[in-house]
């Protein structure tokens, strides 16, 4: 099978991004945002998180990035099924050893997905696109690529958002009959709970009931999840990483997430599997073809046979944890983060993972040139949406502002 | 009044501070909330005046938090609300018998005092140039009393990125802070490493205890641990605020669980 072009059809610098909204219309989005709309860190340190702008793609680019990432989904769901039956592979993803238990004990079958959402984070670069990740197992950016998009739309008219990432998702429930959802979270963060609240409110609307906990909150009575502060659960949506859910005490409260579980979950425990960032290194192991996949993601090696410590193209990666998510750069990391992460990826190799860095082509904005990252979101294997931000520098943390992302 | 309005009392478009303002508990207004206790009387003859640019942090726990940085306002500074966490889903129900629907901390007092201040900021307009008085809730972290089974988890941190830099405060003439609480002692490490970054940027800290008479005294921080510190430089480079577990103070076990 033979990947999908990746080279763009149009290069950011043709790409653009109006002059900014007036201080009094943005005002009232950026309120109209946070108290309707469920983005309650607007503000993070000196940073402000919204860009006042859009960012305005080509409808071409838009289509090009959705077939991108449908293919990527189509892969990603296929190799999770394939990785469940050899777990033998399991070990090398760095899954903590009670996960690859659980996963790897086949008497019980995995637990269904009420919707399976990935969100693939592409990058323009001179070879054309790149993806840094696969947020894979609980992939935020709800309430900006949906909300964000459609407030900042309406100052501009003939562009319309890129998706409803959040509608998609609750629409893609329609299959089973409104009862009640449990929306299961880290009860003290606001960044997570300002997004179960943000979808909460989009499956009320459609007739669902919603039940809020912790994970660890949950109980398994055959198979069925069941909140004691609610009642039994007809679906799940689980915001809180995989990783996580094994430092819970009782593996009978998390068990089911993964396998043995009869209530359907948003998303299941296996979409751990491809949420590793060490998931390349089996690649050549499994018999599903992932042609997109090879086509998009920089060479990423174990630790152990890349030269990360004296070749700056090389970045760190954690497997999971904290800063799963996040790059070790040499140049940008500073000193201390830089020997601590260079000590832990030489003690535990496998829980770490090497990639050649990429060059990101820049948009030129009103803030000056900025480096975009465009997350886009496949729900059950169909492209929803695109969350969009952008960094003053080549990587995607806290500085990064979100922008909405329009097209003509 | 909406909570739109409300919003803009405590958060005035055009004002240098409110964009740190937190907009959660404003957004989870509850339809039903208990009436706002009476303000405390207290001696604010210590606070300078707001041409000194200092800045205020207000560690005190609930609503106290509240009334202090409406008092503070009417000597011209602007209150800045910066609680950061959660109101139980359902918030309006009862908490049921094993303490389903009920909340770790309880932040209807907060709320309450968050609508009635409002009134009193849209009838006293602050200047442009006001300092902050940030408002944080001592009682944030619940340490005091045992988290119910089954209760909803709202306990919460501040971070460094709560604040603004001490580069931010610096531009507008601000190099002196004071943490105003209840009674002296130590303070809590979430908000001891975020002044901790502000007196290595040398911000002058000094600690008023309403409890004591007098000025404020200067509050030389020492270094954090280093695993805490550690841990919050992580934090603050890459924006990720959880504990090992995941979430903060994790999860309440029923006892059934063990």
């Amino acid at each position: 099978m033979s990947p999908l072009p990746s080279l763009l059809s149009y290069k950011p610098f043709q790409w653009t991004c109006p002059p900014p909204l007036s201080p009094r219309d943005f005002g009232r989005l950026r309120r109209r945002l946070v108290l309707e709309h469920f983005k309650w860190d607007p503000q993070v340190g000196d940073v402000e998180t919204l860009a006042r702008y859009p960012l305005i793609v080509p409808a071409l680019t838009v289509r090009e990035l959705f077939a991108l990432a449908e293919a990527l989904a189509s892969e990603t769901v296929a190799a999770e099924r394939e990785l469940l039956s050899r777990p033998d592979l399991l070990r090398r993803l760095g899954l903590p050893r009670r996960i690859r238990r659980v996963l790897s004990d086949d008497s019980a079958l995995p637990t269904p997905a009420a919707a399976r959402v990935i969100r693939f984070d592409f990058h323009p670069t001179p070879e054309g696109w790149r993806i840094s990740e696969a947020n894979s197992d609980v992939p935020g950016g709800y309430a900006e690529s949906s909300h964000f998009s459609r407030l900042m739309a309406e100052h501009w008219p003939g562009l319309q958002p890129v998706g409803d990432p959040v509608s998609a998702l609750a629409d893609a429930l329609h299959c089973h009959r409104p009862g009640r959802i449990g929306l299961l979270a880290a009860t003290g963060y606001m960044e997570d709970q300002q997004v179960v609240a943000c979808l909460a409110d989009a499956f009320r609307r459609r007739g669902w009931n919603t039940a809020h906990g912790h994970p660890g909150q949950v109980e398994w009575r055959d198979g069925r999840a069941y909140l004691r502060s609610a009642g039994s659960l007809d679906a799940v949506v689980r915001f809180f990483q995989g990783e996580w859910l094994a430092r819970l005490r009782d593996v009978a409260r998390w068990r089911p997430f993964f396998r043995g579980g009869r209530t359907p979950i948003i998303n299941p425990g296996a979409a751990i599997l491809t949420e590793s960032k060490r998931f390349p290194l089996v690649w050549d192991e499994l018999k599903t073809p992932l042609a997109t996949w090879r086509s998009l993601l920089p060479e990423t090696r174990d630790p152990r046979r890349a030269d990360w410590r004296r070749e700056p193209t090389w970045l760190l990666k954690a497997a999971f944890g904290n800063n799963g998510d996040e790059v070790i750069d040499r140049q940008s990391t500073g000193r201390k983060s830089w020997r601590s992460a260079e000590w832990s990826a030489r003690l535990r190799p496998g829980d770490w993972a090497a990639q050649q860095r990429f060059a990101i082509l820049p948009v030129e904005t009103p803030a000056g040139p900025m480096f975009p990252c465009l997350g886009v979101y496949t729900i059950n294997g169909r492209a929803a949406g695109i969350y969009g931000r952008m960094a003053p520098k080549l990587f995607i943390d806290y500085t990064a502002v979100d922008v909405a992302v329009l097209v003509a | 009044m909406t909570r739109d309005e409300m919003f803009e009392a405590w958060a005035p478009s055009d004002r240098i501070w409110s964009n740190w303002a937190k907009p959660a508990l404003f957004a989870q207004l509850p339809p039903v909330l208990p009436p706002d206790a009476e303000p405390a009387a207290c001696d604010l003859s210590w606070a300078p005046r707001p041409s000194e640019r200092v800045a205020i942090i207000v560690d005190l726990p609930g609503a106290a938090s509240v009334h202090l940085g409406l008092a503070l306002a009417s000597l011209g500074y602007q209150p800045v609300p910066l609680f950061n966490a959660s109101l139980p889903p359902g918030h309006a129900a009862a908490p049921g018998p094993t303490g389903e629907n009920a909340a770790v901390v309880r932040l209807e007092p907060i709320v309450a005092a968050l609508v009635r201040g409002a009134n009193q900021l849209r009838a006293s307009p602050l200047s442009v140039d006001a300092p902050p008085a940030f408002l944080i809730d001592a009682d944030r972290q619940a340490t005091h009393r045992a988290p119910l089974p089954e209760a909803f988890d709202n306990r919460s941190v501040v971070f460094v990125t709560d604040f603004p830099s001490a580069a931010t405060l610096a531009r507008h003439g601000i190099t002196r802070a004071i943490v105003l609480r209840q009674q002296p002692g130590a303070i809590g490490s979430d908000l001891h490493y975020a002044l901790q970054v502000w007196q290595q940027a040398a911000v002058r800290l000094e600690l008023k205890a309403l409890s004591e008479p007098g000025p404020p005294a200067i509050l030389s921080l020492p270094r954090a641990r280093w695993l805490t510190g550690l841990r919050h430089r992580f934090m603050e480079l890459f924006g990720f605020r959880r504990t090992e577990s995941g979430d903060f103070g994790g999860y309440i076990p029923h006892p059934s669980s063990g």
